[in-house]
């Protein structure tokens, strides 16, 4: 389970502070997927780094199965954020430098793991058995989000955080990376969040939670 | 004129990106300005000097009194209008109160000096029959001040005064002893002339008519033959000659800044291709809205070979300025005066150097300008270009260099060397380091870190490989050079270990030999000695065989002769048989003979002390050239010169503390014989090597700084990027340790890359240089050469670590907000 308590966070430009967040809280069991959505500007992205504890709130908590994992020192919280986290990228965040297998295999390398066999077999069942050797200028934008998935799922994690995974995807490319990240979410019970502006993304996730200039307005259920 | 304002617009923009190429241009033009402008100032001094130089117009020669008088000279002379200096050289022993020294003695007449003047304190007067001047370092070497007195065996000599400077003297700095100068009727004072001796005997004619001069000569000849006992010399030639070997030493500097230029190249290019990388979105809008493409390239071109020309002449204006200081410092150095002319010559090369660097840099970034479409540009795909591409771009490239590198050293094959050597050499370090890095990159097992940087290394392809490979050239060169010098010095100082001797002494009369032992209280070791000079090899005269081929130059010198009936322990014969006691043998040294193309058989006519001699090489023998131990070209057979005039060189082994003690008694019952302690050689040696060190160091230091700005420029230009790889890597899980190490080893890493190789290849290159072109026996790694690294690296890693520092304090949710 994932749980927002009062969660608060404004950021400084210049002399005036703007609010992004004001008083989140919500929870999500395990086995259910979250769709964030709301106007541009209005926090989505910042409540999105805060759960997934890339970002620290000026008030409230996150937890973890009841752990306040931003409580931990810096080394638990790496730790935490390697075995139990995956995070996909709206700009997909590949290594320029690394081949698609190399960076889908980053995660467990940074975890002292050699899992080049889960890599490869995580590639091929997103269909780019044949670009593992590719590095991600050579690969188009689908492509590349799909090795961000599989980048993202290498570890296992429990709480996976997608943001606009398919913002810069043409609609039916953007569709069935939802369908694949889905599937392959639900094979076991996990938390999913992701923000998106598509509402027919949205529709097919468990829950969608709307936000609004920094505050909550409404929870659905699908 | 609308496009121009435009572009520099854009350019205000990125200035900043441009700073690395206007260093690295305005670095090379100021190394080639000040080689260009400090050579020019010498060549200037010889060239209107000539003749105080010389010290006149035409110059007699002779190691025995030349036999010439006033009636000869009146009738080659028309009119008598000219003017004769007579003057003797040689060393004597010196001596005041407390201290000895030897002096390079210099014997005037009234005349003295036909051109020019001396420069002294209190000023010049023709010394008196008791007076000497002195230069400043013997008053200090002697402890005595003006107004005291030294001694010269039995006679002293009361110090008139200072010498700064000589007219006729180009290098006082590396004269053996300090100078003194006296007159002939004090000089007849101290009765040391003695047969053998070792004492230049000129004399000096200033011809007021220049067009006189060939003539003189010619009449000259026919009193004195060409190969005789006596050289004549114009001042032009030895002008000539001194201009040849500073435009020698030229070159090889300029050889020495070629791979700066191929630096300076390389940093513009890498510049450019960046600069135009982040300027792709904006050219493409401006080809979008309509700009042509002739256009964009012409305006590009305007402003980047504006930039470079204006780099290069800044570069220009900051080396000429550098180079009035050194000089100002070399004049002083060599007590002379040294004019500072503005040669127009070396604003051609920095220009050059300036325009060659734009160009090469348009044109490798010509095909993605003139092969891209606009709507392409805003997808940000950049195009690789073609192999017959890069081929013409390496092909321009090379033609270019070629050009400038002719341009500078003003010699076809020496620029074609130059360019060879430095391309060859370059193209191996790229080829070792790009090697290295794909091997690492294909590594599948190592640790993560590692790997990665890897992987960005190989990723940055030319850039990257381009800025390591010059650095790991440079540091090379460096290391070897600094290899090189504490070799050498530790050879020098091998010299004064017990077994070798410490002590020398020159110019023994035969009759002497048992006082000289009585004075030291050992008996040195003593081998005999004559002067005399090469006239010519197998009926061929000596001057035709020089003129033929360079590496018999060496003959035209004046070389010792000795002789014995036995070989010495350190000798061996390769060729031929020792002398079976017969008149006419000669055996020549193996190495030497080599040089100059001496063989077996081979007749030698020799001229000794005015006696002439012919030869026949019976052997040809090997030395084991120890320091400290003496050795001879040419050892004849006794039987042929032993009744010829000549003196004995002799050498001892005593403490160290003894050495002032018996250098003062020797001075004091034979002042012809000069004693010098190994040390003082040692001394001078260093001086020389250290000097000589400094500047070939100097130079290829300026590579290592042009490396390090590439270097550099790409690790400030990879910041960026990296701040965002390390927001990544702490997003996905990595501690701020690993991240931390990841940040500071890819920065520190390629130099570290460069660094290894540097010291092995420069270490071995400096061992092969030491013991196959300098027969150095010690080999020392002195400390300064891993100073050299360690600094590079230090400078490197503090900048590293401010740049990690900053990236390590941005969160890593900027992703998001990136996005």
């Amino acid at each position: 389970m994932l749980t927002a308590q009062s969660l608060y966070k404004s950021y400084q430009q210049g002399e005036s502070k703007i609010d992004v967040l004001m008083n989140i809280n919500f929870n999500v069991k395990a086995g259910e997927s979250v769709a964030i959505i709301g106007p541009s500007g209005s926090g989505k992205s910042t409540l999105l780094a805060i759960l997934a504890g890339l970002e620290t709130p000026d008030k409230g908590k996150v937890l973890y199965e009841g752990k306040i994992i931003s409580e931990y020192d810096d080394q638990l919280q790496s730790d935490f954020r390697n075995k139990k986290i995956g995070m996909i990228f709206q700009n997909f965040e590949l290594a320029e430098a690394l081949s698609a297998l190399e960076n889908v295999m980053l995660p467990a390398d940074i975890g002292g793991y050699d899992k080049r066999e889960k890599a490869e077999q995580l590639l091929d069942s997103l269909g780019l058995s044949h670009r593992k050797k590719h590095i991600p200028s050579q690969l188009s934008g689908g492509e590349q989000q799909r090795v961000a998935i599989a980048r993202a799922l290498i570890n296992d994690p429990d709480y996976i955080f997608a943001d606009e995974p398919t913002g810069n995807l043409d609609a039916k490319t953007g569709t069935a990376i939802i369908k694949t990240l889905l599937s392959h979410v639900r094979s076991r019970p996990r938390v999913l969040v992701l923000i998106t502006h598509d509402a027919d993304i949205a529709a097919q996730c468990d829950r969608i939670i709307r936000i609004s200039e920094g505050n909550l307005i409404e929870e659905k259920k699908i | 004129m609308k496009h121009l304002r435009f572009m520099a617009h854009i350019w205000r923009h990125a200035w900043r990106r441009s700073l690395i190429a206007i260093f690295s241009i305005c670095i090379g033009a100021a190394a080639l300005s000040i080689v260009k402008s400090t050579t020019s100032s010498f060549n200037e001094y010889f060239s209107t000097s000539a003749k105080e130089i010389a010290g006149g117009d035409i110059v007699l020669s002779s190691n025995q009194p030349i036999p010439i008088d006033n009636s000869t000279l009146n009738s080659i002379f028309s009119k008598s209008n000219y003017t004769i200096t007579r003057t003797l050289e040689t060393l004597v022993s010196a001596r005041s109160e407390t201290n000895g020294v030897a002096l390079s003695l210099l014997v005037i007449d009234s005349n003295y000096p036909l051109y020019g003047t001396v420069s002294s304190r209190p000023d010049w007067h023709f010394p008196n029959t008791d007076e000497m001047w002195i230069a400043e370092n013997g008053l200090t070497r002697l402890g005595i001040t003006i107004g005291d007195t030294i001694s010269i065996g039995e006679t002293s000599f009361i110090i008139a005064g200072v010498i700064d400077s000589l007219p006729d003297r180009f290098s006082a700095a590396f004269n053996f002893g300090p100078r003194a100068v006296i007159s002939h009727t004090g000089w007849e004072t101290l009765n040391i002339d003695k047969s053998g001796s070792r004492i230049e005997y000129t004399q000096r004619i200033a011809v007021p008519l220049s067009s006189e001069i060939p003539r003189v000569v010619e009449q000259l000849r026919q009193e004195f033959p060409q190969g005789g006992a006596v050289n004549i010399n114009i001042a032009r030639d030895e002008a000539n000659q001194l201009e040849r070997r500073a435009n020698i030493a030229e070159r090889f500097f300029l050889a020495l800044l070629a791979l700066t230029v191929l630096l300076t190249v390389a940093n513009t290019r890498v510049t450019l291709g960046t600069l135009l990388a982040d300027m792709r979105r904006t050219l493409a809008l401006i080809r979008c809205y309509g700009m042509s493409r002739n256009h964009v390239i012409f305006t590009l071109s305007v402003i980047v070979i504006g930039g470079a020309i204006s780099s290069a002449l800044l570069g220009h204006i900051i080396g000429w300025y550098t180079s009035s200081f050194l000089v100002r410092y070399a004049a002083s150095y060599l007590n002379i005066s040294l004019p500072f002319a503005w040669n127009w010559y070396s604003w051609i090369i920095s220009l050059t150097l300036g325009i060659s660097t734009a160009v090469i840099g348009l044109f490798s970034v010509r095909h993605e300008l003139y092969n891209s479409a606009p709507r392409s540009l805003l997808h940000d795909t950049s195009i690789s270009p073609t192999l017959s591409q890069r081929l013409w771009e390496y092909g321009f490239t090379i033609t270019v260099l070629f050009i400038l590198f002719y341009i500078s050293l003003s010699s076809f094959y020496t620029a074609l060397w130059a360019l060879i050597g430095t391309i060859g050499i370059y193209a191996l370090f790229y080829g070792i380091v790009s090697g290295t890095i794909s091997a690492e990159k294909k590594w599948k097992h190592g640790p993560l870190v590692l790997r990665a940087i890897f992987a960005e290394l190989y990723a940055k392809g030319i850039e990257g490989k381009t800025a390591l490979a010059g650095i790991t050239l440079a540091l090379t060169a460096l290391i070897a050079v600094a290899f090189i010098h504490g070799s050498l010095v530790a050879t020098l100082n091998a010299t004064q270990t017990k077994n070798l001797p410490n002590l020398y002494f020159l110019d023994i009369q035969t009759d002497q030999r048992e006082s000289l032992a009585s004075a030291l209280g050992v008996q040195p070791t003593l081998f005999p000695i004559v002067r005399g000079r090469i006239t010519s090899i197998n009926g061929q005269e000596i001057t035709l065989l020089s003129e033929q081929n360079n590496n018999r130059r060496e003959l035209r010198r004046e070389f010792n002769f000795t002789y014995r009936d036995t070989l010495s322990p350190e000798e061996k014969i390769v060729r031929g048989e020792w002398h079976k006691g017969n008149r006419g043998e000669v055996s020549v040294d193996a190495a030497f003979a080599q040089r100059v193309g001496i063989k077996q058989n081979d007749r030698i006519d020799l001229l000794l002390q005015g006696v002439p001699i012919t030869a026949k090489v019976t052997s040809i023998r090997e030395v084991d050239k120890s320091p400290g131990m003496p050795f001879f070209y040419f050892v004849l057979s006794p039987n042929d010169i032993a009744d010829a005039p000549h003196t004995w060189f002799g050498y001892t082994t005593l403490p160290e503390n003894d050495i002032p003690l018996a250098q003062n008694r020797l001075a004091l019952l034979a002042p012809n014989i000069t004693s010098f302690a190994a040390s003082d050689l040692v001394r001078i040696l260093e001086t020389i090597t250290t000097t000589v060190s400094l500047a070939v160091g100097s130079t290829a230091g300026i590579s290592v700084l042009l490396g390090m700005i590439l270097l550099i420029g790409t690790m400030i230009r990879g910041a960026i990027s990296q701040q965002h790889r390390i927001a990544l890597w702490r997003a996905l899980g990595a501690r701020r340790g690993l991240t931390q190490m990841f940040a500071f080893s890819e920065n520190i890493l390629p130099l570290l890359l460069s660094c290894i190789p540097a010291y092995l290849i420069g270490g071995c290159a400096g061992f092969l240089v030491g013991k196959y072109f300098l027969d150095l026996d010690r080999f020392v790694f002195p400390l300064s050469a891993f100073l050299i690294g360690l600094c590079t690296i230090v400078i490197t890693s503090l900048l590293s670590l401010m740049l990690t520092r900053r990236a390590l304090s941005i969160s890593p949710a900027t992703l998001l907000r990136s996005g």
